[in-house]
């Protein structure tokens, strides 16, 4: 099983230092879309409840009808100036935008996948240990799934069939960790 | 043999891979029942795979495309902006998806196999705005016919006018 878009995307945010200009440029294009698609369903809204045509809204900002067209057709550069523009033109206002954390993305999307027999896994190990000591990704069977805590170091949680534990950092280890299991407290 | 199978044998002999939407933290939001399929060629393939210009953009609208987002779509290549557009002769069925940025923007070309199903068969092209760079749309449409037929028995989805027949949801005819 996978780790979740939305773990690696988190894990690439924490540990890339720079975030890469791949994963930068994907997720501009993700937010423009997305701003589009808000800007195009206004106006379909507006264009139903309350008769507004393109011309209309050109008008009322000052823009050329093609140019209004052009802004609805396709994503392009909507800069936030034009969005302030065409919200006002629609005679709406805009609502608090919300955002949601990614680690809770992650989360929703492990619920979603992870067995129940691993997610079971992960709340003891995380109900063990205090939080500081455990983050990463635990690996079982083939699944993967993320554990929250803060961030001290990396570790990275591995289990093979039928022992189940975690790669937790020491620095006094020549392996640079220990492994720790449920049955026991790390000494960290 | 129905064209899903044709389709899955294709992928499985690994000259069409199904398009999956990496990178979107949301992806997981969308079950598959609210999916769009977008099947690509190994040629595409290798370009989203690559580091080559606009290829974050392209993935960023198929991912959308897959996630069943609102996409603009025309049936008739008048109207000028959109994401997908049917080329003339609609008979013919081979669509457009452009890909918008700062020019050259980017085009791909393929055909509906079923609703909500569409295969990507060429691309990316350079769409210029310098009239000399105009892009050869009969060699486009005649290639990507021809590929179709090397790969399927079946024809295209071909429902005239009826939008609704190639995407059932979530669409804005342009």
């Amino acid at each position: 099983m996978p780790t979740s878009q939305a773990m690696l995307i988190l894990h690439e945010v924490q540990h890339g230092k720079p975030i890469s200009a791949k994963t930068r440029a994907f997720q501009r294009r993700r937010l423009q879309n997305r701003f589009h698609r808000f800007i195009l369903r206004t106006f379909r809204q507006q264009q139903k409840n309350a008769g507004l045509t393109q011309k209309e809204l050109a008008d009322r900002i000052d823009s050329r009808p093609e140019q209004v067209n052009r802004w609805l057709s396709i994503p392009g550069n909507l800069t936030l100036k034009t969005i302030s523009d065409l919200l006002l033109g629609m005679a709406v206002d805009l609502d608090d935008p919300s955002a949601t954390p990614l680690a809770d993305l992650a989360r929703e999307a492990e619920r979603k996948t992870a067995p129940q027999e691993i997610r079971q896994v992960a709340n003891s190990i995380q109900m063990a240990y205090p939080p500081r000591h455990v983050f990463g990704l635990l690996e079982t069977g083939g699944a993967q799934v993320p554990i929250r805590a803060n961030i001290v170091r990396q570790p990275v949680a591995v289990a093979s069939p039928g022992v189940v534990g975690l790669h937790l950092p020491n620095p006094d280890s020549a392996r640079g960790f220990e492994t720790a299991t449920t049955e026991r407290r790390p000494s960290i | 043999m129905s064209i899903i199978d044709e389709i899955d044998q294709d992928c499985r002999a690994g000259s069409l891979i199904r398009f999956e939407p990496t990178g979107d933290p949301r992806e997981h939001q969308v079950a598959e029942s609210g999916r769009r399929r977008l099947f690509i060629s190994r040629g595409i393939q290798s370009f989203v795979e690559s580091d080559k210009y606009l290829v974050q953009e392209t993935r960023a609208d198929f991912s959308d495309f897959v996630m069943g987002e609102l996409i603009q779509v025309a049936l008739h290549t008048d109207h000028k902006d959109c994401w997908l557009a049917r080329l003339e002769r609609a008979e013919e069925e081979v669509w457009e998806i452009r890909i918008y940025d700062t020019t050259p923007q980017l085009r791909f070309y393929g055909r509906f196999a079923q609703q909500d199903v569409f295969v990507a068969l060429m691309g990316p092209q350079e769409k210029s705005r310098f009239w000399h760079r105009k892009l050869n749309y009969e060699n486009i449409k005649k290639a990507c016919t021809a590929e179709w037929n090397r790969l399927f028995k079946h024809q295209p989805l071909s429902k005239g006018d009826d939008i609704d027949a190639y995407l059932s949801s979530n669409v804005d005819p342009a």
